[in-house]
């Protein structure tokens, strides 16, 4: 652990092909999953992410840095000048931005929110996803997730059976 | 086949945990959502994780504005030729798709976040909407009825336990007890734990008008400021982890409220019914820290579960009282003996005395009425039904007839006469305690039945005693999970032997060899006085 600043703790974060990043302890801690090594002291090196690469991580830093609540000095200010819900307006503007990128990395995103727990990134990912996927019919959802579909006709009818309410 | 499908390129999200698979979900349409089951097998338990429910209710094709005004949602048709396969009502829907969320037993449901449920109909016409949000099934109480240590005098060890009687020093009883405890874990115990944190109410529900009939638990309900529910009806609240001024406050927002239950509510102690001049019936269950209700309507029935009340607990009116027809007491836990608690018990009566129809259930069958401790008690002048539930062991015979026969001298116009033998802890209960099933005998468990008859014992002589309303007015007599037994069999020979008038018999029996059935049935039949018209062995 390095400290950049007084009072402002660092994090070093490490993905499994070796990068390695530095990030404020605030913004790591917008991971539930961070949050918890960090309070059960488990944190004292560094951190090393599983099954997230680089390129993932670093997006995730940026959603986490762009999210992480404002707060101290730099934060008064801001809140000062910038009514809340145009922040917000902001903050929605960077999202949509944020989140155009293809098909893979997106599922990746969702992957890494999900075991990252990032509420936030988790939130957004999900609904772009079901935004796109909603409205089509199962074959496409199908292509689009690239699952097979393993059921047996006789299996088929029992889930429809089981879940009549939502067939009707 | 199976090689060239791993090698297909890996769909990613299914490599998700079933949590975030749920969550995903949660973002569609809870119809939608549910059938991604059908996608592949990897979806088919996602709606389990699920934590947001929202549904639409589809309007109808040919909506028929023109002869009755109606909207053309299911609700509106009356009056229209029937449908001969009617959809059915938009809440069953609701309904399923929260039961949905429960149907993988290893894996809990999350807490729900959002409910979401839009009816058809427009607001303006009032449509009749009921929601059922019961959301797990645990037992309301952990006070097992259990008869105390003096009364029974079982011989097998087995049955001992099976009782989970409390004496400290068996070590039967102790390891029962053990296994008990464990079984209760998730129950939060009443007292112990005041905050449930399980489900939260959507605030929404609160200002909903049409809701006529609404079912919680156990959950919170964090009423908000401003409640109104003006056509509420009916509401049964379980498990309602909230602070006592928060439940009032919904009951007092609710105007029309006729038909009010309370199960679990442990924080609740005092209830104030004087603004719900609509109520007809209460039911309060197993709120064991509830010393007063104060009711100021026409209440039609009361239902009490809980431990032996105090007069005090029912604020009644004096003029209301006459209004009061049926009456409900279930005494759970321990059996009643000690003297302060029958004479409680007797002046609850005194409260309730002027019913039609009485139900008292108890670990014991007539709780002690018999004793001298109960020295108050009333006369039912109106009781015309009286159901007794409780345990008769097979043992002790001598407490019965005294006690039936002091409450039906106190109910002189009595017509119909119930009695409920109760069996002891179920079978699943007997499951939960037994070790393992390999520590009993295969016979044990094909010959376990309850059914008792031993043609030489002999039974007791039955005392001839003129009681009035049963030589006069005593019109049927049902018996409810007969067992044969001594105690039993004496107790219905007392009654059929002095019941002349008697026009209808029902005797349903207990589980057991049909053999025994019709020995006991040949027996009850002798017992009878002028073979009464209508009898009904099942």
């Amino acid at each position: 652990m390095a400290t950049r600043e007084a009072g402002k703790k660092m994090i070093m974060l490490k993905s499994p092909d070796g990068m390695e990043f530095e990030v404020e302890e605030a913004v790591a801690m917008e991971s539930q999953t961070i949050r918890k090594m960090i309070e059960d002291d488990c944190a004292d090196t560094a951190i090393l992410i599983p099954n997230i690469n680089s390129k993932i991580l670093s997006r995730v830093i940026e959603y986490c840095n762009k999210h992480v609540p404002t707060t101290g000095a730099t934060g008064a200010a801001a809140s000062d000048t910038v009514a809340p819900a145009a922040l917000a307006e902001d903050l929605k503007i960077w999202d949509a931005e944020f989140i155009k990128v293809n098909r893979a990395t997106r599922f990746d995103l969702i992957q890494a929110a999900s075991y990252l727990n990032i509420k936030g990134l988790l939130d957004l990912t999900s609904q772009t996803t079901i935004d796109t996927i909603s409205d089509n019919s199962l074959e496409e959802i199908r292509s689009f997730l690239s699952t097979k579909n393993d059921y047996l006709p006789e299996e088929e009818q029992t889930i429809r059976r089981e879940n009549q309410w939502a067939f009707q | 086949m199976k090689i060239a499908r791993r090698r297909r390129r890996q769909d990613r999200l299914s490599k998700l945990s079933d949590a975030t698979l749920g969550r995903i979900l949660s973002f569609l349409p809870s119809k939608e959502a549910a059938r991604a089951a059908l996608l592949s097998s990897r979806w088919r338990d996602a709606f389990a994780g699920v934590d947001a429910v929202s549904l639409e209710e589809p309007e109808s094709l040919l909506p028929d504005y023109e002869d009755h005004g109606g909207c053309g949602c299911m609700d509106c048709t009356y009056g229209r030729p029937v449908d001969p396969n009617p959809k059915p009502p938009f809440t069953t829907a609701v309904t399923a798709a929260l039961l949905a969320r429960h149907r993988v037993p290893h894996a809990p449901a999350p807490p729900l976040r959002a409910l979401r449920a839009a009816a058809a109909c427009p607001p303006r016409r009032p449509q009749w909407l009921e929601l059922d949000l019961r959301l797990s099934r645990e037992p309301i109480c952990n006070r097992p009825y259990s008869l105390r240590a003096a009364a029974s005098s079982l011989k097998d060890a087995r049955r001992a336990r099976r009782k989970r009687r409390r004496t400290p020093d068996s070590d039967a009883d102790e390891a029962s007890r053990r296994s008990t405890r464990k079984r209760r874990v998730p129950v939060s115990d009443d007292d112990s734990e005041p905050d449930y944190h399980g489900y939260t109410v959507p605030r929404m529900l609160f200002s909903s008008v049409a809701l006529r009939s609404l079912s919680i638990g156990p959950c919170r309900l964090s009423v908000p400021a401003a409640v109104s529910m003006p056509s509420l009806q009916t509401l049964p609240l379980t498990r309602v982890s909230d602070r006592e001024r928060h439940v009032q406050r919904l009951i007092d927002a609710c105007p029309r409220l006729a038909d009010l239950t309370l199960e679990a509510c442990a924080t609740v102690t005092t209830l104030c019914l004087l603004g719900n001049r609509r109520l007809r019936k209460l039911a309060i269950r197993c709120c064991h820290n509830l010393a007063v209700v104060a009711v100021n309507g026409k209440l039609d029935s009361l239902e009490y579960r809980g431990a032996v009340p105090d007069a005090s607990l029912l604020s009644l009116r004096r003029a209301d009282r006459s209004s009061f027809t049926s009456c409900s007491i279930d005494i759970c836990g321990e059996e009643v003996s000690s003297a302060e608690e029958l004479a409680k018990l007797g002046e609850f009566l005194q409260r309730v005395a002027s019913i039609n129809h009485l139900h008292l259930r108890s670990a014991r069958l007539g709780s002690g009425i018999q004793l001298g401790a109960m020295a108050k008690l009333p006369a039912f002048t109106n009781l015309v039904h009286l159901e007794l539930t409780g345990r008769l062991a097979h043992e002790d015979s001598d407490a019965a007839i005294p006690a039936l026969s002091r409450i039906l001298r106190h109910a002189p116009s009595l017509e119909v006469l119930s009695l409920a033998f109760d069996t002891g802890p179920g079978d699943e209960e007997l499951r939960a305690t037994r070790e393992s099933w390999e520590d009993c005998k295969v016979g044990e468990l094909t010959n376990a039945h309850q059914l008792r008859y031993n043609e030489d014992e002999l039974l007791l002589p039955t005392p001839t005693v003129t009681i009035r309303c049963l030589t006069k007015r005593v019109r049927e007599i049902n018996l409810v999970h007969y067992q044969g037994g001594r105690a039993q069999r004496t107790l219905v020979k007392f009654l059929l032997r002095n019941a002349p008038v008697l026009a209808k018999l029902y005797c349903g029996f207990a589980p057991g060899p049909l053999s025994v059935q019709t020995k006991l049935r040949y027996e009850i039949q002798g017992w009878a006085m002028n073979r009464p018209k209508n009898c009904i062995f099942d």
